[in-house]
């Protein structure tokens, strides 16, 4: 029943990606060096921006399928 | 600063499309009986589509577009500390409302106040969430305020007036069509801020730098401390962005929009594609580096973006500009009184006071709390300095991340159960106005943000107290999964 209320691991595996690397990562990324003519700092943002996109993506459908399977072994309980 | 009345129509122009636009939602997603569910929360009938809106509305205020390119401007790289919490909170979004928003459905919730009382069975903790709520939102809207105060003193308009006008529509459209006049008006903020953003990142740097590559050189030449975080500053930097991320959907408002959804999907929707929205803060950011080269040496950092346009497009399309931000302004500052009225209503005059209440009584009552909730705004506004209302804007942001332990906790766990629910939020007030007694009121101790030093303190009562007690089980399980 516990594990009814659950998130899958993976979800929070890459949920916590963006929220690791930009709260830990600032030496690696504190970088105002130009990149095709823009701060390299800059352009991480913006890949974070669409990297987290891709992840809470990846995680929505994890989830999507793991309600789904949680509720039929719930239905089966 | 301009004498002729064009400015004045301008503005004035925005105001009454927004008040026009907001009157007319009550036939938005209608339905056909007043509630304060209906009224507040649209019946929880908005798409992931209308959502985004709403809480970009929510999230992204004119204050910010001001406040965001101000700090950039004093303090250099440090102000992307915005754009990085903006990007946590959604994966924080996608783990934590979704089922907030499936346990707030089954038993009928208007407040995290409402779920708060009921996981832990004390009307007392939801009037503590209701009552942080309020005092958080509170200096929040006067910000809003104080946006509108910046543009519109170059307007050459009194400011007083267009304030007093605007907030009056506030309140006018939001008593007479509730959440849905704010979820109307944010199409027609965003559709404005976008454009506004997005002709302004690619037109400033070609105007006065002649490309991207040379604005990013002057700004490492002519500043390049500012061009980079500080490494003394990367602690505060990280905490003070993880904090914040984690605060943010603890205010009232972002619940009150998240709740509007019509399923937990739909909020998991949002959680997936609102960090592209985050990208106009990226946008916005730069635009503060940019105001350094047009206009150097201002003293208050706030006004680096309006003196910046006012310089660049002279008094008319500032105005127009100014009446974007004001517009920007009027939709948080709608759902802010909101919200704070709803919680005021619900777990504080219900819960304390009449618990008989009827339903439309409350929304009578949630109704004259907005109008209540932003004359009290605007008069804080009048008689606090700005500084000082930032100052208790941020320490709001502090005592609302303190609620995690009631609000999120739950959520994935029934282990915390009452009294060690009441210490640990306790002990964390305590630590985080302790900690601001003992810095004289700045945010930050030990290079780490204080909001964290409270939550450290909450986690480690949490630990020493909750075994001791049963677990919590007035909500069940399944409850918090999707119908």
């Amino acid at each position: 029943m516990k594990n009814y209320k659950r998130y899958h691991p993976v979800t929070w595996l890459i949920l916590l990606i963006p929220i690791a690397v930009l709260s830990f990562g600032i030496k690696y990324y504190n970088n105002n060096r130009l990149i095709f003519g823009i701060s390299a700092m800059v352009w991480f943002f913006i890949l974070m921006d669409i990297i987290t996109v891709i992840l809470t993506y990846a995680a929505y459908l994890i989830e999507k399928k793991n309600i789904k399977e949680l509720k039929s072994k719930h239905g089966q309980e | 600063m301009v004498k002729s009345n064009i400015p004045i129509i301008i503005i004035f122009s925005f105001l009454f499309l927004v008040a026009f636009a907001g009157f007319l939602s009550k036939k938005f997603e209608a339905a056909k009986i007043d509630s304060l569910a209906e009224w507040s929360l649209a019946g929880k009938r908005f798409g992931a589509f209308i959502v985004w809106f709403l809480l970009g509305g929510d999230i992204y205020t004119a204050y910010t577009l001001l406040a965001v390119p101000g700090l950039a401007y004093n303090s250099g790289a440090f102000a992307f500390f915005a754009v990085s919490y903006v990007i946590m909170e959604y994966p924080i979004l996608f783990l934590t409302i979704p089922r907030l928003w499936n346990v707030s459905k089954k038993y009928n919730f208007i407040t995290a106040g409402d779920y708060v009382e009921k996981v832990f069975d004390s009307k007392f903790l939801g009037a503590v969430v209701a009552l942080v709520g309020i005092f958080a939102e509170l200096p929040y809207i006067g910000l809003q305020i104080f946006g509108m105060r910046y543009m519109l003193s170059l307007s050459g308009l009194k400011p007083d007036i267009a304030i007093a006008v605007s907030l009056l529509i506030v309140i006018l459209f939001t008593v007479f069509s509730g959440i849905r006049a704010a979820a109307v008006t944010s199409f027609i903020k965003d559709f404005f801020i976008w454009g506004m953003v997005l002709f302004l990142i690619i037109f400033i740097p070609i105007h006065y730098f002649g490309g991207f590559g040379e604005m990013f050189s002057w700004i490492n030449k002519a500043h390049p401390s500012k061009s980079l975080i500080a490494p003394g500053s990367m602690i505060t930097f990280g905490t003070l962005a993880f904090g914040s991320a984690g605060a943010l959907f603890l205010y009232p408002h972002s619940i009150n929009g998240a709740y509007t959804s019509k399923s937990a999907d739909a909020i998991r929707k949002n959680a997936v594609f609102m960090p592209l929205y985050n990208i106009m803060l990226i946008f916005i950011t730069i635009l503060g580096f940019a105001a350094l080269y047009i206009v150097p040496g201002i003293k208050n950092s706030n006004m680096a973006v309006p003196m910046m346009l006012y310089k660049t497009f002279g008094p008319y399309v500032t105005a127009f500009f100014g009446g974007i931000i004001i517009l920007g302004s009027m939709v948080p500052a709608s759902i802010m009184a909101l919200s704070s009225a709803n919680l005021f209503t619900k777990n504080i005059y219900q819960n304390l006071i009449n618990p008989d209440i009827s339903d439309r009584t409350q929304e009578i009552m949630s109704k004259i709390a907005v109008g209540f909730i932003i004359a009290l705004a605007l008069y804080l506004s009048i008689i606090i300095n700005p500084l000082l209302i930032i100052k208790l804007q941020l320490i709001g942001g502090m005592i609302i991340l303190q609620l995690f332990p009631l609000i999120f906790l739950p959520l994935f766990t029934n282990r915390v159960s009452k009294i060690p629910a009441v210490i640990s939020v306790s002990g964390g007030l305590f630590t985080v106005f302790y900690l601001l007694h003992v810095v004289d009121w700045n945010i930050i101790y030990k290079k780490i943000y204080i909001g964290l030093w409270g939550i450290l303190a909450e986690i480690v009562l949490l630990l020493i107290f909750t075994f001791f007690f049963r677990p919590v089980e007035n909500i069940s399980l399944d409850d918090y999964l999707d119908a």
